[in-house]
């Protein structure tokens, strides 16, 4: 059988690069063929990914090339795409177009119109598997407070408080740039965006936020957000962005308000609990490897085995509730959300 | 030993809170009772051997009494703490100080000029996990820059605490703990603030029963409210205090955070790591702070020093609360109501 052949697309999110393909690579049916540096200096692969290109490739043991046609002279099935975000939708849509299959490190786009480029290249071609990363959808704590939301363990969400803890990305240059990788509210505000409107199972349709740069002066923007959001089933969430503490404090955490009862769960370290009026009930904490399941879930839906945890259609309604909110941020003003349209 | 000599006006709820602090402060006696309900009145003075007074006029012009308690409907409040600084009383008024702001400065411009002694009830910056949290705060190298309060009560706006006339529903309700809550455990005045709400629950007459605020103090710092009325009993523990998610809060600073995850827990993170605390009480009036709160304003009327909360602190948060209400009905279109909002009331 014909190995599934497997490219890497930049190493600027080092951490994601180098996970997802070490993890693909000990695939059986994965070949891995190679790795695309993008011309990148060693310097600043080493400052992204802790690594050189050059030993990665060797690492690998396939070849490094330095430009992404290149790359699709291996002729791969599938890519790994975790070049500087800004960058993401110039390798995925010429990706995409030429059917191959791919995976894109979170966040998919720092904007809009990119992220609304890589779905309109995906819907020419339904039958390409294009991922976009969101790690926190194969987080347990998440995923057992959303089915248990979904058993109804406490009727329909009414309002939801919604958290990431991550502090600000300041390993290289182009984490610190807002055009070029979001800043934390793009980065990171996509986990409590995207969760919030996965849990409470509406679109988020208005946003106010606010934000300050506290303790990461070297990046452009805010290190902290604070949004509100109407959802459109009338639901309330507050969503935060917080940048100022180790690891050591839970990396996402949510309350949920439902009509017969409330849900708390945090990252991994602690249970999920739901609260009824008759009973507490309280689940076992596990530990989560995000991020091995999100390329095993890649690599299985583009073995046919799997459909897609999350599009990228859904991942423009995130887009759209952070870009509202940094409309919000600019200009003082609760910022509506067209809906309807993707 | 000098005893202060108090009296309720309102015997609710609350007051009943009020009445069993007292009983454990030596230095406090409870002598009369007034409430509008002349049946209510008698009923707990006979259970406590205190007076029932017919009306509040006469309570105010005992002079037997050094304090009064404003124990009654929100809308109450102004009036009542006015009329007992003018008869010379000490007084403690139950939060919300207020319902409008110019109700509030009222009061504040009254009792300054009488330079009378006058406690706001914020009893949550009383509770032991809040003062641990405070506490724990305070000793890190740099101050708070983030916050966020969920404020949250077992279905009681319903009521007319959920009227816009007498209680104020979930802004005057519940915002005004929370907002107390934040600024305290930030240690700066908010100036800016957002909100939004939704009648998730409740129908009219009463107000919308959910509300979300952010605030912003002149340096940036920031927290977000999350206030509602929907919790189940057992997340609650009204009746114990124990385990308690009444409020539950995050508090960031550089380095360091401290969550209060219930009444009873608190998580302290710092570069050594994690550490949980157990906060032991053996009551429910020490944990929701009503004993220290008491025995706050029982010292300050001996001592004739002012208290804290004040009502400089109790008009401050009208104002946030006011303009909180204001921004929620006037920035953010129609107010949603929740579509199974009558299969959403049968719950409880």
């Amino acid at each position: 059988m014909e190995k599934i052949r497997v490219g890497l697309v930049g190493l600027a999110q080092g951490w994601y690069a180098t996970l997802y393909s070490r993890a693909c690579a000990q695939m059986r049916d994965v070949a891995f063929v190679g790795v695309c540096d993008l011309g990148a200096s060693e310097a600043y692969v080493q400052a992204c990914a802790e690594t050189s290109a050059a030993a990665f490739a060797a690492e690998l043991g396939v070849p490094l090339v330095h430009d992404f046609d290149a790359l699709l002279a291996h002729e791969p099935h599938a890519l790994i795409i975790t070049s500087e975000t800004a960058d993401h939708h110039r390798h995925a849509v010429p990706a995409i177009e030429a059917g191959i299959h791919v995976f894109i490190g979170k966040p998919m786009t720092t904007s809009l119109a990119a992220a609304q480029a890589i779905v309109a290249a995906a819907e020419r071609q339904p039958s390409v598997v294009v991922l976009p990363g969101e790690p926190a959808r194969y987080e347990d704590g998440m995923i057992e407070a959303r089915a248990r939301l979904q058993e109804g363990q406490i009727g329909r969400p009414l309002v939801a408080h919604v958290y990431v803890n991550h502090l600000a990305m300041t390993n290289h240059a182009w984490e610190m740039s807002a055009a070029r990788s979001g800043s934390p509210l793009i980065e990171f505000g996509s986990y409590p965006a995207d969760l919030a409107e996965w849990i409470v199972g509406a679109p988020i349709t208005s946003v106010y936020a606010l934000a300050d740069n506290f303790c990461t002066p070297q990046i452009e923007g805010p290190d902290n957000v604070k949004m509100l959001c109407r959802h459109q089933n009338g639901a309330i969430s507050t969503l935060g962005v917080y940048s100022s503490i180790t690891w050591d404090y839970p990396f996402l955490g949510l309350e949920i308000i439902g009509e017969r009862g409330c849900l708390r769960a945090d990252y991994h370290n602690y249970p999920v609990y739901v609260h009824r009026k008759d009973a507490v009930l309280v689940s076992s904490p596990r530990y989560s490897p995000m991020n091995a399941r999100e390329i095993e879930h890649f690599m299985d839906c583009v073995r046919g085995r799997a459909t897609p945890v999350i599009t990228p259609q859904e991942y423009v309604s995130t887009i759209r509730v952070l870009e509202a909110a940094q409309r919000s941020i600019a200009h003082g003003q609760p910022v509506e959300i067209a809906r309807g349209e993707t | 030993m000098k005893q202060v000599r108090i009296g309720f006006i309102g015997c609710g709820e609350i007051a009943e809170m009020h009445r069993e602090a007292l009983a454990r402060i030596p230095e406090a006696a409870l002598c009369a009772v007034h409430d509008r309900d002349t049946g209510a009145a008698e009923a707990f003075a006979a259970r406590e051997g205190v007076q029932a007074v017919g009306d509040a006029a006469a309570l105010l012009a005992d002079a037997s009494l050094d304090a009064v308690y404003i124990l009654t409907r929100h809308d109450s409040h102004p009036e009542l703490t006015m009329r007992a600084v003018a008869a010379g009383k000490a007084v403690f008024c139950e939060k919300p100080l207020a319902l409008t702001v110019a109700e509030a400065d009222a009061v504040v411009s009254q009792v300054e000029s009488a330079g009378a002694t006058v406690m706001v009830g914020f009893s949550h910056r009383w509770d032991p996990v809040v003062r641990r949290a405070k506490a724990w705060a305070d000793r890190q190298a740099t101050p708070p820059m983030t916050l966020h309060v969920s404020f949250v009560t077992s279905p009681f706006l319903e009521s007319w605490a959920g009227l816009p006339d007498e209680g104020g529903g979930v802004f005057h309700c519940l915002g005004s703990h929370a907002v107390d809550l934040a600024q305290y455990l930030m240690g700066r005045a908010f100036t800016r603030v957002e909100a939004t709400q939704a009648r998730l629950r409740l129908p009219e007459p009463y107000l919308p029963d959910t509300a979300a605020l952010l605030l912003q103090a002149d340096d940036g710092a920031l927290a977000s409210v999350l206030l509602h009325d929907h919790a189940p009993v057992s997340y609650i523990q009204y009746d114990t205090g124990e385990d308690s998610h009444l409020l539950r809060a995050e508090l960031f600073g550089d380095g360091w955070a401290v969550v209060i995850d219930s009444l009873s827990r608190l998580r302290c993170y710092d570069a050594q790591g994690c550490h949980e605390v157990a906060v032991r009480c053996d009551s429910r009036i020490e944990r929701f702070g009503i004993l220290a709160e008491n025995q706050h304003f029982v010292q300050c009327v001996l001592q004739s020093a002012p208290p804290s909360p004040g009502v400089r602190d109790g008009a401050s948060v009208v104002a946030l609360i006011e303009t909180a209400a204001k921004t929620a009905q006037s920035r953010w279109g129609r107010i949603p109501q929740h579509e199974a909002i009558a299969a959403a009331r049968n719950w409880s």
